[in-house]
């Protein structure tokens, strides 16, 4: 194992400043730097032309190529991501040792916004979406994710991706206390608050704690965005407690949950930049840039170090109203992509 | 034949020309015309003045050399070479244009109409700042002239459409499709009548081949080259991708020629999307281990590679990346002998080497030879197909 992660498991999730997170993060991250180095031969050639330093990989190359740390007999699981460059779809190759440190850190920084209780569980989504096969995509991943936190996981949509009308009823009765609700923004929005919306139908339940992630490109495409979606639930649950959350299945289990004051946290088993598009130079502060985001857990194949393609700004270092020490940011969008393309295709 | 009237029925159609019921109708009522009709000719010949004397479009080099093409002396060149034939136009012809636009749906428009046939363009929704140019002065040409010619064109615009698509090719005497592969393979498989003629272009590239050049002719092939590889940023088919030395051309020759390069290179602009397109691809070739070396200039990036297989041609994504290959022997060049080459520009090769090089080409995988600087000129023999022939058929009465 190339990281103390009995030890590693105990920093405190939202607990440094930045300057002390750096004196324990920075060696570890070095050390899974050389690591990669030396198990990902694919890895190896790009710090070579790069005369030993360790840059960053584009997301977009997990869908251009197997990359793995691990002989192929180890792995685990291979976790797929669409995204939404193109039809080519990511590659995430998992061996227990990866995929279990990533259950384990999820659970540790959710831990911080719901609690260790479980709770019972709603989920945004048709329970269809987990009976794909050996291949698992980032929607099913992320609902089994959460499954630690769930007890009597209820489906809130049909086979067909309908709404469940009897079966929100039926669980919102059952349950007055502290309940578990998670989705994709978009499905939970287009699928679940829309037709509530609609139809006028409203359950109050004040303890409802709401989760949600994925992209808002579609969002923007019907008017919504992070503060009208969060007024919506207040409306049809009662619920202040909304939490919006960023990851990307390249790094599954370090994920960037918005806090009270509506600010991404970055944990200390992770790290944001952002950097200016064209020099790949740090961003100033509230200066728009791509997100590179590193994260301790990947072993089992290089996406320890990762640039995306996401657009956001870092709010401040340290400081939040909520309380909580670190980077915290928010996400502004994605790139889009160039209005000419050569050779590009018309129904793109 | 497609008649508008029906088309009318598709609420999602965006009409750029014919606009109005009338002129509609004019197109639904128009017969078709014989192959190279002087007419025809004298309408895209009147629509060359346009472009030649438009002071936007002059600054525009793809442009210019689409207007010099549809000058009367070219295009009767082109009338001359098929005189002896008894040919006769399809019928309705639809074509889909690509998003990226270069020009090249102008010029099988073009000779579709000069084909005799009747032409629907299905325009692309995404338009480069040069599209929109030439399709801006193209219909207010074409709202004003008198020419009958005028009557067989239809230009449109539509969201991704299925019925529409299904619709459009079901009744395709002829079908026109410019690539990427995904837009090729969808129109290809919609159901056509039976003796519709397909002219379908998927995504191909293309490559400069050099040999030792000398010093005093070192910057007019680094300006020819420029001529090729800046326009579309890269992105046309026809721009050279790799440049491929020939067997023992000396490595300070090659260094001249970039250096010529870089100081020739007027300014250019990618977008970030395009900018970042180009760093995966960068790091996706440092990854492969094949590379040796990458010339980073502020404008263009070159990268040594030892060997170059089917993805790194397949991926690549224009930008002004340029991959640099230095043949050891001319057989070396086999592997990008391969089905989505599409053509070779050439400084300093002799003929003894082409002739090498074409019979190591046992797929046929070359469809062109230009020399280097001409890469983008278009003809109308275009990736092997004959668009003139390809675009009519035999007469029914020799």
């Amino acid at each position: 194992m190339v990281l103390n992660w009995d030890d590693i498991i105990q920093w405190p999730c939202y607990g440094w400043t930045e300057k002390e997170k750096a004196t324990h993060f920075e060696p570890a991250f070095k050390a899974l730097n050389q690591w990669q180095y030396q198990h990902c031969l694919p890895y190896k050639h790009w710090v070579d032309a790069n005369k030993g330093e360790h840059k960053p990989l584009w997301a977009r190359q997990f869908k251009l190529q197997s990359l793995r740390s691990i002989a192929h007999n180890d792995v685990f699981k291979t976790v797929t991501s669409s995204g939404t460059s193109g039809s080519a779809v990511s590659q995430i190759s998992l061996d227990r040792h990866t995929s279990a440190l990533q259950s384990k850190v999820l659970t540790k920084i959710l831990g911080q916004w719901i609690g260790k209780q479980r709770l019972p569980y709603l989920v945004a989504d048709s329970p269809t979406i987990l009976s794909t096969g050996a291949s698992f995509g980032a929607r099913a991943a992320g609902i089994q994710g959460l499954s630690f936190f769930g007890r009597q996981r209820a489906f809130a949509l049909d086979e067909e991706f309908e709404l469940n009308i009897d079966l929100l009823h039926a669980f919102f009765e059952e349950h007055q206390g502290p309940i578990l609700l998670f989705g994709f923004t978009f499905i939970l929005w287009s699928k679940l608050l829309r037709p509530l919306l609609k139809n006028n139908i409203r359950f109050s339940n004040p303890n409802l704690i709401v989760l949600h992630s994925g992209g808002w490109k579609k969002m923007q495409d019907e008017a919504i965005d992070n503060t009208s979606l969060k007024s919506h639930i207040l409306s049809l649950f009662g619920t202040r407690r909304i939490h919006n959350f960023y990851g990307m299945a390249e790094q599954t289990g370090t994920i960037y949950v918005e806090c009270e004051a509506g600010h991404l946290h970055v944990p200390v088993w992770a790290d944001i930049d952002i950097l200016e598009p064209y020099s790949l130079q740090p961003c100033e502060l509230d200066q728009q840039g791509l997100i590179q985001t590193r994260s301790l857990l990947p072993t089992s194949y290089p996406g320890h170090n990762i640039l995306t393609e996401d657009l956001a700004v870092l709010k401040g270092i340290d400081d939040c109203e909520c309380g909580r020490k670190g980077k915290y940011f928010s996400v502004v969008g994605r790139v889009t992509s160039a209005e000419a393309r050569g050779c590009s295709d018309t129904f793109s | 034949m497609i008649r508008l009237a029906e088309l009318t029925a598709f609420k999602a159609i965006k009409w750029v020309f014919p606009c109005s019921p009338v002129q509609r109708q004019a197109y639904d009522d128009a017969p078709l015309c014989a192959l190279m009709d002087e007419q025809a000719i004298q309408f895209f010949a009147d629509f060359s003045q346009v472009l030649l004397h438009s002071t936007q479009a002059k600054q525009e080099p793809a442009l210019v050399a689409l207007g010099f093409w549809l000058r009367t002396a070219n295009l009767s060149k082109i009338r001359n070479e098929y005189r002896s034939e008894k040919r006769q136009a399809l019928g309705s012809v639809v074509q889909i244009a690509p998003n990226n636009i270069d020009t090249l749906f102008f010029y099988s428009l073009v000779l579709a109409v000069l084909t005799g046939n009747k032409v629907i363009v299905r325009l692309g929704n995404k338009e480069s700042a040069l599209s929109h140019l030439l399709i801006e002065l193209f219909t207010q040409f074409i709202e004003q002239t008198q020419n009958a010619a005028a009557q067989r064109i239809c230009l449109l615009r539509y969201p991704r459409n299925e019925a529409i698509s299904r619709f459009l090719v079901a009744y395709a005497e002829g079908l026109v499709v410019w690539g990427g592969d995904q837009t090729v393979e969808y129109f290809n498989q919609l159901p056509a009548p039976k003796h519709c003629n397909k002219l379908l272009f998927p995504d191909r590239f293309s490559i400069a081949l050099m040999g030792e050049i000398a010093k005093n002719e070192i910057s007019h092939v680094a300006q020819r080259f420029i001529t090729d590889v800046t326009p579309f940023n890269q992105q046309a088919c026809a721009s050279p991708r790799v440049v491929v030395w020939l067997p023992g051309v000396s490595e300070s020759s090659k260094e001249a020629f970039w250096d010529a390069v870089e100081k020739l290179w007027k300014e250019t602009k990618l977008t970030v999307s395009e900018h970042i397109d180009k760093q995966v691809y960068l790091q996706y070739l440092a990854m492969t281990g094949r590379s040796h070396s990458h010339v980073r200039s502020k404008v263009f990036d070159v990268v040594d590679m030892q060997e170059v297989n089917a993805m790194d041609i397949e991926i690549h994504c224009g930008n002004f990346a340029l991959i640099q290959l230095s043949l050891k022997t001319l057989q070396d060049i086999r592997p990008l002998l391969i089905d989505k080459l599409q053509g070779i520009s050439t400084v300093m090769l002799n003929d003894a080497d082409k002739n090498v090089i074409k019979t190591l080409d046992e797929q046929k995988a070359i469809k062109r030879w230009v020399k280097l600087g001409q890469s983008l000129q278009f003809e109308h023999v275009w990736d092997g197909v004959d668009l003139v022939f390809c675009l009519s058929k035999l007469s029914n009465n020799p």
